[in-house]
Order: structure tokens, then sequence, then C-alpha cells
């Protein structure tokens, strides 16, 4: 279950093939915003003899994230690559970097992302037990995906602002 | 409850309106409202505050049949039903309010 380099993504794919693991499970990203800066983008393989698993995963910079191509190993990952570069802004390089489903660009499933939608309308968890609308003097409640507003007005940063959104109490820096 | 997965059936008698399924829910999907009402448990207690259900609502033209709703509900007041949830010509339609998601 080996942590490789951007650098040696395709050697260490190819390697994995030919140790037996012939059969593409997955292929995904995951923002790890909050706990680096980076993203991560994760392989997953198959044994399909014995069934036995192996992963893969590489640290991108979240600026630029480039990753070598690998669908000539498995043809399977074009498509996976597109899905990755549609919803996270990776691109592979010498790869197929056509938009798939999201045309508007923008990597919508960075954390980073603001839900503008969920901020804009209203929660219908807001309303506490016992009562019938949300009252606005209490503590507010925050749904899921949306971060503090007293965070957003401040100059928070990216991180602070996905930290909030996943329900974490961020306190704004003096 | 049977294995399919059509609608969602609420037990109001059992429902305490404590929002955790309003809030659970990931399309927001789920509109309570309710009052508090002071209740006497036996002769000569002392009265209790407890929470009384008004109004209970899930837009279907949200739900997306994920079922944690079902699954948070302390009270087991959310059951899954075989029946599907009718088509309808407007949107509106698909706010099924309390009468008919009890039925």
């Amino acid at each position: 279950m080996p942590e490789v380099q951007a650098s040696g993504w395709r050697e260490q794919v190819a390697a994995a093939q030919r140790a037996g693991f012939t059969f593409l499970n997955f292929l995904t990203a995951i923002d790890e915003i909050g706990r680096t800066t980076q993203l991560r983008v994760e392989l997953r393989l198959n044994n399909p003899g014995s069934g036995e698993g192996y992963q893969l995963w590489c640290y991108l910079d979240r600026e630029q994230p480039i990753l070598a191509d690998i669908a000539d190993i498995y043809p399977g990952a074009s498509w996976l690559q597109r899905q990755i570069r549609d919803y996270f802004g990776v691109t592979f390089s010498g790869g197929d970097n056509r938009p798939l489903l999201v045309h508007a660009g923008g990597a919508p499933l960075r954390k980073s992302r603001l839900l503008e939608a969920r901020i804009e309308s209203t929660w219908p968890g807001a309303v506490e037990p016992g009562s019938a609308t949300a009252s606005p003097g209490r503590r507010k409640l925050l749904p899921p995906g949306v971060p503090d507003p007293t965070l957003l007005a401040a100059d928070a940063t990216e991180s602070e602002i996905a930290q909030s959104a996943s329900g974490l109490k961020v306190r704004k820096r003096s | 409850m049977s294995g399919a997965h059509g609608s969602i059936q609420l037990i109001a008698e059992r429902c305490t309106s404590c929002m955790i399924c309003a809030r659970e829910c990931p399309t927001w999907c789920i509109w309570i409202s309710s009052h508090q009402e002071k209740v006497v448990p036996a002769p000569g207690a002392r009265a209790r505050t407890q929470n009384v259900l008004d109004t209970f609502a899930i837009d279907w033209s949200l739900c997306m049949y994920c079922g944690v709703c079902i699954e948070q509900c302390p009270t087991e007041a959310l059951l899954w039903d075989s029946r599907q949830v009718p088509a309808a010509d407007t949107l509106a339609e698909l706010l099924h309010q309390r009468e008919r998601l009890e039925s």
C-alpha cells in the first residue's frame, strides 16, 4: 500500500500490473484540505486470481495538479481520469483531458468550493424541536457543507472555510 | 417493513419531533413543525413539557430514497413502505403532508 511520488506514478503502476494486479478497481481523487493543502489521487487494483487488493496513491500540488496518464496501462483508467479532471481539476499529461460531464469547469468536488445554493436556501433542520420556525436569536445551527458566515466575512483561508463546512468549529484568527 | 424501498411511512404517534431526520437528510426534503405542551403523566405528578408534532412533510421531488432518516430515527417513527410514490403533474403535488405519509 505505498505512497508514490508523482514523478514515479507510471513506473509504480506498471510495476503493480506486472506483479499480478491486473484488474483496475477504481481511480479517484480526494481533497485533503485541512490535513494538507494537497490533492490525493488514489488507485485501487486487484489481483483477479487471488482477489488480493493493492492501493497506490500520490499527492499533487493544489494549484497545478498534473499527473502522468496511465490509460495505456489500464485502458479503463481513461474514463476515470476524465472524471477526476472534471471534479478536481487534475490534468493528466499525455492523456485524454476532454470534459466528461462537467463542461462548466471549476473543480466542483474540491472542499474549498462553496455550496452557494445551500447558503442561500432555507434549511429545514434549523427549526428546533418543539417549534414551528427557526428562531433567529439563538445559536444558529448550520447545515453540513455551509461554513460559518463570520468566517466568510473575514479573510479566512480556503482550508479554514473547508473545515468549517465539515462541521468543525473554526475560530477566527485575531 | 418489507424489502422494497418504494416510499417512507410515518408513524406519527412514535415521533418526538426531535428534528434528527430533518437535519440528517442530505437533500433537505423533510419539513417538520411542532409545539410544546405541558402534560401530567399521572395524577399528582409534576407537569412535564413535551413536544407535540404539528406538521410533517416529505418532498418526494427531492428525496433520493437513501434511507438515512429511517436509519437515524431513534423511535422508529419512519419505516420503508413498499408502495411507490405516484407520479404527479406538478412538483408541488409531490410534497406529501403528514396525512398522506401516515396512511
